[in-house]
């Protein structure tokens, strides 16, 4: 099946009770729409006005769902560790996994130490 | 200012307490290490959230989400963050995975190049969108604030901010 089709599908089980999850299934697939969006946020940045409806759907359907759950899944899935020196730190630990090679990370520690941070940090956009 | 050599770090790590990371894009991660293996090369970020950051509402819980019920890929144990999140690096260290441990695992689980790599240890900063936010990561040298029209609750957290970022100085 196509992204096509799989987004067809997905839009044509929208109803009025499901709407956020079906805008964050949209988005997870990782077709097309996925790698379009976070192509615009990368390359425009501040400006939001080249970005459309899906993504203000988007952004409003993270925050619906991470005030509603986010609180109860952490307590449910015992996510907070004890931090070994000091006891008395608690913090949630997630993980992203990173196609950077070897080489680029070498290249962009490198400039860490020649330019000023700010534009390390633009610099870094890849990382 | 510290270096960081790769070479050698295999038994170190590095702190970088001063460098900052915005993803600038719809930012997803995971809640199981072995979810986030699958999906690196030679890098795999840590992300920590203090709890006592969650604990009095520093962040507000919309920030993120666990999507995991509602992703297309529901095994992926998905998190979405915001874009406009900022992280803090915290440290930098050469993992080496030892391998008679990786025999006893299922072997479908890892493939080869994920044996040795780079963590990136990465802390929450900010949302990244409140009124000064972007003042934290300015590599300026001079804030200008000579304005008498601050209120008192903006000076605050300029005051905040200047704390946080040692470089700037209030002209």
């Amino acid at each position: 099946m196509n992204d096509t089709k799989i987004y067809s599908q997905i839009i044509s089980e929208i109803n009025e009770n499901n709407l956020e999850e079906k805008i964050i299934k949209i988005f997870t697939f990782e077709g097309f729409i996925y790698h379009r969006l976070n192509w615009i946020l990368r390359v425009s940045k501040e400006s939001y006005t080249r970005l459309n409806i899906f993504f203000i759907l988007l952004i409003g359907s993270i925050m619906r769902k991470g005030e509603m759950n986010t609180k109860n899944f952490i307590r449910e899935k015992n996510l907070i560790f004890h931090e070994e020196k000091n006891p008395l730190r608690k913090y949630l630990r997630l993980y992203k996994g990173s196609f950077l090679d070897e080489k680029s990370l070498k290249y962009h520690i490198d400039q860490l130490s020649k330019k000023s941070k700010t534009i390390i940090f633009k610099n870094f956009e890849n990382f | 200012m510290k270096i960081f050599n790769l070479e050698k770090a295999t038994d170190s790590e590095s702190k970088y307490g001063w460098f900052y990371r915005q993803f600038n894009e719809i930012f997803s991660c995971t809640y199981d290490i072995q979810v986030a293996k699958k999906f690196m090369k030679n890098v795999l970020y840590v992300i920590e959230i203090d709890n006592d950051l969650l604990i009095n509402s520093l962040i507000n819980y919309s920030t993120f989400s666990f999507i995991e019920k509602f992703s297309f890929f529901e095994n992926e144990k998905e998190i979405l963050f915001l874009n406009k999140a900022v992280f803090g690096i915290e440290k930098i260290r050469y993992v080496k995975e030892d391998v008679n441990k990786i025999a006893d695992k299922i072997s479908h689980d890892l493939n080869d190049s994920n044996l040795n790599y780079y963590e990136i240890t990465i802390h929450f900063v900010s949302i990244g969108i409140n009124k000064f936010d972007h003042l934290k990561f300015s590599d300026s040298d001079f804030l200008n604030i000579s304005s008498k029209n601050f209120p008192e609750y903006d000076v605050s957290t300029i005051n905040d901010i200047i704390k946080f970022n040692s470089n700037s100085k209030v002209l």
